[in-house]
C-alpha cells in the first residue's frame, strides 16, 4: 500500500498547495463587503472541463495506482511466476506515444490560429470564424485517432500472443494481473476515444476555435496521463527480470 | 475593540467568468423524470436512498426479532439471518448514508449555497442518478435471485464470500452485489465530479473559500475523499468479481471445500482487507463529515450565534479527511499482522481524535451564551453531539491495539460504529431535513410531532445500544444468530436483548410519524415565507420558494461576509444575510 500512500500524499500536497493560496489564515468574521473579491478570491482559472479533468485523472490514477500497488502485495507470495510480455509491447508503446504527440501538435496548431484569430478580429472589429481554420487541426486529429485505434489492435494482438503462450487469465497470477490491468487500460483508452472522436466532429464544423481548443487541450492531457500510466504499468509488469534496480525499487516501495 | 475591516463597496468589479447558459427542459419528462437539474436529481437521489434505507430498516428490525426472541420464528434461519445482516449493513453505509449526504444534501445545498445556478456538469449529474438507481435495482434484484443474496456479511471477506457454505456465495447473489457496487462507484464518481467542480469554480462573486458555510466544506472535503477512497472498493470487487466468475486468485488462497480441492491457490484474502479498508475508514468520515458541516450550520442558525472557530473548523475538516486515510488498518488488529504496525495505526486513529474532539469543543462553546430555540432542527443536533461524543469515546477502547484484540468481534463493536456511524448521520439527516424542508417544499413541518418524533428516536436509540456495549463486554459475539447454551453468557443478556429487540421496534415505529409529517406537511404545512429560521446563507435568500430553476432571479447574489453573522448589534434584525451589504457606513458588525 506505500504506492497509493506515495500517489495519495502527491495528491494531497496539491490540494494543500491549493488551498493555501485560498487564505485560510484570514478571519473573515472581521472581513465584510465586496473587497476581498480582489484578494485571492478568484475562482480557478482553467476552463471548467479542465478542471473535471484534472478531477477525473486523479481518481483513475488512484485506481491504477491500487492496482499496482495490489500487483506488488501479491508478487510477493510464492507462487507467483512472472510470465514473458511479447515485443509487440514496445510497438504498441510507440502508437501511442505518436498518437499523443499528434494530440499534443493539434493543440498546439489550434491554439495559435486561436492567437492569429484574436489578432485579425481585433484589427477588423468583427468575430470571424470559418471552418477552414479548423482543417489542419482536424487532420491532426484524425491521425491520432488512426493511431488510437492502431494501438487498440496492437494490445488485442499481444493478448492474443501472450494467450498462444499458453498463459491465459487464470493460469497465474502474473496473467491475471496482465490480463486485467491491460484491459482497464484499454477501457480508459475506448472512452476516451468517444471524447476524441465527439472532437474530431467538432473541428469538421464551424465551431468556435476557442471552445475547440479546450476540447483538444482535454483530450491531449488524458492521452499524455494514459500514455504515462501504460510506461508505469509495462514497467511495474516487467519485474520478472528481478533487474537489481527494479529489485530496490520494490524494496524502498513496500 | 476589534478593528473591523469593512468598507462601503465601492464598485462591483466585473465577474471573472461569464455565466454559462442553462439547460432548460422543455417537457414533463425533461423536466421532472430525466432532469439536469440539482434540485430535482437531490430529490430524486433522496427519495431512491430513502426508500431503500426503509428496506435496510426492516431487515434490522428481522436481525432484532431473532435476536431478541431466538428460535420462535421458523422464517429466520441462520442463512437469512446472515442475509439480512450483509444487506442492512451494505444498504446502510452505502446506498443510504453515501447517497443521502452527498447525491441529496450536496446536490441540492451545493449550488444553493455557493450562489450558482446548477452543477457544473448538469447531464453527467442526471447520469449520475440514473447509473445510482441502476445500481440499487440490481441491489434489489439479488434478493429475488436462487440462493438470494450475498450472506457475506458487509465486509464481503473472502474466501468465504465466494464459497459454497456463505449464502448467496456460490450463485447469483454475490456477483449481483458487486455488480451493484461497482455500478454504485462509477455513478458517485460522476456526481462527485460535479460537487467538486461546482465549489472550485462556480462560487459567486465574493464567495471566498473561506466565506463558505461549513455545509459546503464538509460535503466538499467528504467528496473529495470518496473519490479517492470509492477506487480501492472497486479495485476489490472487481478482482472478486474475476476470482467469482473466471476462476482467477487475486484473493483466494489454495482450499479443500467439502473435500474437493478448490482450482483456487495462492491469493491473498488480507490484500483484499487491505483495499477495503483503504476504502472502508475514509467511508466512515465521508458520512461524517457532511454531518459535522450540516450540524455546524444548523447549531449557529438555531442558537442566533456565530460560530465558535470557523477557522479551526474548516482546518479540523481538512485535517480530518487527511488523517482518514493512514488509519485503515485498525480495523486490521486481529488479521496477524506485524505489531509495528498496530502500533502506528493506533497512534494514528487517536491523533484523529485530536481535531475531532476540537470540533466538538466548538459546537458547545457555539452554544454557550447563545439564545438557544429549540427547535426540532436544533434538539436533533444536540442529540448527534451527544451522541457522536459517546460513539467517540468507545472508538478510543477500539483505537487501542490491547483493548481492541479482546473486544474484537464482539457486539461492543456493534455498538460502537452503530452509536458513531449509525445514530449520530442519521440524527443530522432528520435535523437537516426538518431544518430545509421549508425550503424545499415552501411549508413547515409539524413542530409538535417532529418533537416526539424526536424523543422518541432520541431515547429509543440510547436504549437498543447502550445495554449493548455491556452485552459485548460479557463477550457476546457478533455475526452469531444464535447464543446457545454457553457457559461464559449470563442470563442477563437474553432479557437485555429482548429489551433491545423491543426498543428497536418502538424505534422503527416511530418513523411512521415522520413520514406522516413529512407527506402531511406536504399540503397542510403552515406556509413556510421564504427565510422561516432567519438564516444566513444564501440558500434562504432566493426570490422564489421552492427555488425556481437556475436558483436565483436575473444577477446572481453578491457575497459581502461570512455566513455566521448572528445577533450583529445594530443590524435591524438580529442576522445579516450572505449577500446584505450590511448598514449603510459600512460599520456595525462585531
Amino acid at each position: 500500500m506505500t504506492v497509493v500512500l506515495i500517489f495519495l500524499a502527491v495528491v494531497v500536497s496539491t490540494s494543500i498547495w491549493w488551498l493555501s493560496h485560498q487564505r485560510l489564515g484570514a478571519k473573515p468574521w472581521l472581513e465584510s463587503g465586496l473587497n476581498s473579491l480582489d484578494q485571492g478570491s478568484h475562482q480557478v482559472s482553467l476552463p471548467r472541463g479542465k478542471i473535471g479533468l484534472l478531477v477525473i485523472l486523479s481518481v483513475v490514477g488512484m485506481l491504477f495506482t491500487l492496482f499496482f500497488s495490489s500487483h506488488f502485495m501479491r508478487q510477493e507470495i510464492e507462487d507467483w511466476r512472472s510470465i514473458p510480455l511479447p515485443s509487440m509491447i514496445w510497438i504498441n508503446g510507440m502508437l501511442l506515444l505518436a498518437a499523443s504527440l499528434y494530440l499534443q501538435s493539434a493543440l498546439v496548431t489550434a491554439r495559435r490560429q486561436l492567437k492569429a484569430l484574436g489578432e485579425r478580429t481585433q484589427s477588423q472589429g468583427t468575430i470571424r470564424n470559418d471552418g477552414k481554420n479548423n482543417n489542419s487541426v482536424r487532420s491532426l486529429l484524425i491521425n491520432a485517432c488512426v493511431l488510437t485505434v492502431a494501438f487498440l489492435i496492437g494490445q488485442l494482438i499481444t493478448w492474443y500472443e501472450v494467450a498462444g503462450n499458453g498463459f491465459f487469465l487464470s493460469s497465474n497470477p502474473s496473467s491475471s494481473f496482465f490480463y486485467v490491468l491491460t484491459g482497464l487500460h484499454g477501457l480508459h483508452i475506448i472512452g476516451g476515444l468517444a471524447v476524441l472522436f465527439h472532437t474530431t466532429a467538432l473541428a469538421r464544423s464551424n465551431t468556435q476555435l476557442n471552445k475547440l481548443v479546450t476540447r483538444v487541450d482535454v483530450c491531449a492531457l488524458y492521452w499524455h496521463f494514459l500514455f504515462f500510466i501504460w510506461c508505469v504499468m509495462i514497467f511495474v509488469m516487467l519485474g520478472w527480470t528481478y533487474d537489481p534496480f527494479i529489485e530496490l525499487c520494490q524494496r524502498v516501495l513496500l | 475593540m476589534v478593528e473591523i475591516e469593512s468598507m462601503p463597496p465601492p464598485s462591483v468589479p466585473p465577474a471573472e467568468l461569464e455565466e454559462v447558459e442553462l439547460y432548460h427542459a422543455t417537457n414533463f419528462w425533461t423536466k421532472y423524470v430525466f432532469s439536469q437539474d440539482a434540485k430535482i436529481i437531490a430529490i430524486q437521489y433522496s427519495g431512491v436512498a430513502i426508500a431503500i434505507g426503509l428496506v435496510a430498516l426492516v431487515l434490522s428490525s428481522l436481525i432484532r426479532l431473532q435476536l431478541g426472541f431466538p428460535e420462535m420464528f421458523d422464517f429466520i434461519t441462520a442463512e437469512t439471518y446472515y442475509q439480512f445482516v450483509t444487506m442492512h449493513g451494505m444498504i446502510m453505509v452505502v446506498y443510504l448514508l453515501t447517497a443521502l449526504f452527498l447525491g441529496g444534501f450536496g446536490n441540492y445545498l451545493i449550488p444553493l449555497m455557493v450562489g450558482a445556478r446548477d452543477m457544473a456538469f448538469p447531464y453527467v449529474n442526471m447520469l449520475s442518478f440514473w447509473i445510482y438507481f441502476l445500481a440499487v435495482l440490481v441491489l434489489v434484484g439479488s434478493f429475488f435471485v436462487p440462493g438470494g443474496p450475498t450472506g457475506a456479511g458487509w465486509t464481503l471477506y473472502p474466501p468465504q464470500a465466494i464459497l459454497s457454505g456463505t449464502p448467496g456465495g456460490t450463485g447469483l447473489g454475490i456477483i449481483l452485489m458487486l455488480l451493484s457496487l461497482a455500478l454504485f462507484i462509477v455513478g458517485f464518481t460522476m456526481g462527485g465530479l460535479n460537487y467538486v467542480v461546482t465549489v472550485l469554480q462556480m462560487r459567486t462573486r465574493g464567495m471566498t473559500m473561506m466565506r463558505l458555510p461549513l455545509t459546503v466544506w464538509g460535503i466538499f472535503t467528504a467528496t473529495v475523499l470518496a473519490l479517492l477512497a470509492f477506487p480501492a472498493l472497486l479495485v476489490a470487487t472487481v478482482m472478486m468479481l474475476f476470482d467469482r466468475l473466471l476462476a482467477t486468485s487475486f484473493f483466494m488462497p489454495s482450499l479443500v471445500e467439502f473435500g474437493d480441492h478448490l482450482s483456487y491457490g495462492g491469493g491473498s484474502p488480507i490484500l483484499f482487507q487491505h483495499l477495503f479498508w483503504f476504502f472502508g475508514h475514509p467511508e466512515v468520515y465521508i458520512v461524517a463529515l457532511p454531518a459535522f458541516g450540516i450540524v455546524s450550520d444548523l447549531i449557529s442558525t438555531h442558537a442566533r450565534k456565530n460560530i465558535f472557530g470557523y477557522r479551526m473548523m474548516v482546518w479540523a475538516i481538512v485535517g480530518i479527511g487527511a488523517l482518514s486515510f493512514i488509519v485503515w488498518a485498525h480495523h486490521m488488529y486481529v488479521s496477524g499482522m506485524h505489531p509495528y504496525f498496530g502500533f502506528f495505526f493506533a497512534t494514528t486513529t487517536l491523533i484523529i481524535a485530536v481535531p475531532t474532539a476540537l470540533k466538538v469543543y466548538n459546537w458547545v462553546l457555539t452554544l454557550w451564551n447563545g439564545n438557544i430555540h429549540l427547535t426540532t432542527p436544533m434538539l436533533f443536533s444536540l442529540g448527534f453531539i451527544v451522541t457522536f461524543l459517546n460513539g467517540g469515546l468507545t472508538g478510543l477502547f477500539l483505537g487501542n491495539v490491547i483493548v481492541d484484540i479482546p473486544l474484537s468481534d464482539t457486539m461492543f463493536v456493534v455498538a460502537h460504529f452503530h452509536m458513531v456511524m449509525g445514530v449520530a448521520p442519521i440524527l443530522v439527516i432528520l435535523g437537516a431535513i426538518y431544518h430545509w424542508y421549508p425550503k424545499i417544499t415552501g411549508r413547515m413541518l409539524d413542530e409538535r410531532l417532529g418533537r416526539i418524533h424526536f424523543w422518541v428516536t432520541f431515547v429509543g436509540s440510547y436504549l437498543i445500544f447502550f445495554p449493548m456495549h455491556y452485552v459485548g463486554l460479557v463477550g457476546v459475539p457478533r455475526r452469531y444468530p444464535e447464543l446457545g447454551d454457553a457457559a461464559f453468557i449470563p442470563e442477563s443478556v437474553a432479557s437485555l436483548n429482548s429489551f433491545i429487540s423491543l426498543a428497536a421496534f418502538t424505534v422503527g415505529l416511530a418513523q411512521i410519524l415522520f413520514f406522516y409529517n413529512l407527506f402531511r406537511s406536504l399540503r397542510k404545512g403552515r406556509p413556510a415565507g421564504h427565510n422561516p429560521w432567519r438564516a444566513t446563507t444564501l440558500e434562504w435568500q432566493t426570490p422564489q420558494t421552492p427555488p425556481g430553476h437556475g436558483n436565483f432571479g436575473q444577477d446572481l447574489p453578491l457575497v459581502y461576509r461570512w455566513p455566521y453573522d448572528y445577533s450583529v448589534p445594530g443590524a435591524s434584525e438580529d442576522f445579516l444575510a450572505q449577500n446584505d451589504p450590511g448598514p449603510i457606513d459600512g460599520e456595525g458588525s462585531a
